[in-house]
């Protein structure tokens, strides 16, 4: 009679996962196109190595398969046990943004754990299992526009009596003692959100091709002021937190003329999120616009005689 | 007298004579009327458009169409360029304005220049006050009796060699048994200048004695007695020498007086009298120089065989 040997198999316990769950939000069994979630597993033994890995193949025991392509990026997907915290194994998914195109309800990918022991002189077999998780799209869009008051993108400075305007120079005789001003010229984006109702943000950065100074106030819709950039500027990259109110945010800066500059501004979005259900900005196209003021041709210095 | 009356006399009188200091000489910034001045921004670009036009308002609204007798005529330095219908002189390149202050300009004026790139279309506008100076019409008299002594060149004076009073000029018929006796006449001269103005005038004036025999301009020319009296004086010259012949008397000194009447004697192009002018000034109308008086000698002959 064989004697069958039964050997132990290694223990994966519950999985668990790092982020709350919130109705109509991004979770990690479905979560958002560009949402990154955490996904733990527990009840292991310190020691065991493990190796998470992503694939369409729900019965798929090979570990160094290759996350399919537009899937997501997984982080920290090899390791050992504990190293996350006691009998625990963790990765972090950041999904693509497009996931769920290829990846759905209709079309599932899983997510597996294998486990194993290095160690030849204990005989513990590999074990490994898998959630599912459907990706859902996302929805959550955040874009931006030039609204400028010139209405094209590239405007003339602003000759503004409003905007600090005084053209008459100043003379010897005491007819006029007001200094020259050239005044300053308004450039405006309009950063608006999509598919969400919730409070939101998102980082931005101004790049400035020139040496042209300026200055700038974020409003929002409904919030008011809610940033205030003083001094001269190069490039701005600031974060902006909107309330659920504010459907669009306003970004306008003050730009002072000077003779024979043309300001040459790009506004980017860098990232958005929705700051309830995680959602990440799910259209890149729209998130960069630029902004030229022309050139203010130079009056010389005056003479009479 | 008190010593802050004294400070507060001598504030006053500083404020008065710089304001009139401003006067003294027709100046870009505080032209006479009736004279010429250049205004010049300097190089403002090879090929943009420069337009040069005059406005009462600081913010270059509603520019004056300035003809010949208006308030002021516009020229370029350089003669090119055109005066439009809007009284906008344009062109490119025009650096330089000749503004002929030969009309009714009073009181503050802007000139502006304005710069049109030729390739974006942006402009940029700058603009130096004038104030003109206004209502200060002023003739004086003066006696010049003996300046006057070049007969080729009657307008030309030495003013250190007149003199306030002399004897009576020795002429005339003094036989008294033959021809016409006369105690003959003395030539008196005096000088009738402007200030404030380079524009065409009138004086009107009276002799306490004698009459006038001539009067000549200060470009050598001979002026004629105008319809309705007085004299026009071509707007080139600053002065006139007025010739008075009075009869010699005996026994008696004679003061000859010229009195201007500041109420007719005006700038013929704003038509300020010298009356009307501040500061009014009647003590400087009235030139003196005295005959004087020669002893008598009886004109009937006794005595003799």
């Amino acid at each position: 009679m064989k004697k069958i040997l039964i050997l132990t198999m290694l223990c994966i316990g519950f999985v668990s996962f790092s982020t709350k769950s919130f109705a109509q939000s991004s979770t990690p069994l479905k979560p958002y196109d560009g949402a990154t979630h955490g996904y733990t597993f527990d009840g292991m033994t310190d020691g065991y190595k493990y190796q998470f890995y992503l694939t369409t193949n729900p019965q798929e025991k090979d570990n160094t398969v290759t996350a399919p392509v537009t899937s997501g990026i997984l982080t920290g997907a090899i390791g050992t046990v504990g190293d996350a915290g006691t009998g625990k194994a963790t990765v972090s998914i950041n999904w693509n943004i497009a996931a769920s195109d290829t990846y759905n309800s209709g079309n599932p990918i899983y997510l597996f754990l294998k486990v194993w022991d290095e160690t030849p002189a204990t005989k513990v077999c590999e074990n490994y299992k898998a959630v599912k998780i459907t990706p859902v799209a996302n929805t959550f869009n955040v874009f931006v526009d030039d609204v400028t008051a010139s209405g094209i993108p590239e405007s003339c400075p602003e000759l503004n009596f409003a905007k600090d305007f005084q053209p008459i120079i100043v003379d010897l005789e005491g007819n006029n003692t007001t200094a020259y001003n050239a005044g300053y010229s308004e450039v405006s984006f309009k950063i608006s959100r999509a598919g969400t109702a919730n409070a939101w943000d998102f980082n931005f950065t101004i790049a400035n091709a020139t040496t042209a100074n300026y200055t700038y106030t974020i409003s929002g819709d409904t919030s008011g002021d809610l940033l205030v950039g003083t001094g001269d500027q190069a490039n701005a990259t600031k974060d902006v937190a909107a309330a659920a109110g504010d459907a669009f945010v306003t970004i306008t800066l003050k730009v002072p003329n000077v003779e024979s500059v043309n300001p040459d501004f790009s506004f980017t979005i860098n990232s958005a999120s929705d700051h309830v259900s995680k959602a990440t900005d799910s259209d890149n196209s729209d998130d960069q616009v630029t902004h030229m003021i022309n050139i203010l041709p130079a009056i010389g210095g005056f003479t009479g005689s | 007298m008190k010593n802050i009356y004294k400070l507060l006399i001598a504030m006053v009188v500083l404020v008065s004579s710089v304001e009139l200091a401003k006067a003294q000489v027709t100046s870009f910034s505080n032209p006479w009327p009736g004279s010429t001045h250049t205004y010049s921004f300097g190089d403002n670009g090879d090929t943009n458009t420069t337009e040069w036009f005059i406005s009462q308002n600081a913010d270059g609204s509603n520019p004056i169409v300035g003809d010949v007798g208006n308030h002021f005529t516009l020229v370029a330095e350089d003669g090119t360029g055109s005066v439009g219908a809007d009284g906008v002189l344009s062109g490119t390149k025009i650096n330089t304005l000749r503004v002929n202050w030969d009309g009714t300009a009073a009181g503050s004026y802007y000139v502006f220049l304005q710069v049109i790139d030729a390739g974006t279309d942006c402009s940029n506008l700058k603009g130096y006050k004038v104030d003109v100076v206004t209502g200060r019409f002023n003739a004086i008299a003066e006696n010049v009796t003996g300046g006057t002594t070049d007969v080729d060149n009657p307008q030309f004076v030495d003013d250190s060699k007149i003199v306030v009073d002399g004897c009576s000029d020795e002429t005339g018929n003094r036989i008294v048994n033959e021809g016409t006796f006369s105690l003959g006449t003395s030539e008196v001269a005096f000088r009738v200048k402007r200030q404030y103005s380079l524009n065409k005038w009138h004086i009107d004036y009276g002799l306490s004695v004698g009459s006038t025999s001539k009067v000549i301009a200060e470009d050598g020319s001979t002026l004629n007695v105008a319809t309705g009296g007085g004299y026009d004086i071509p707007a080139v010259n600053d002065y006139v020498i007025v010739y008075v012949t009075v009869p010699n008397a005996e026994a008696t000194s004679q003061a000859v007086m010229l009195t201007l009447d500041g109420t007719t004697t005006i700038d013929m192009t704003t038509t300020k009298s010298d009356a009307a002018s501040l500061p009014a000034n009647p003590s400087d109308n009235v030139g003196t120089y005295t005959i004087k008086s020669m002893p008598t000698i009886s004109s009937t002959m006794t005595g003799g065989n």
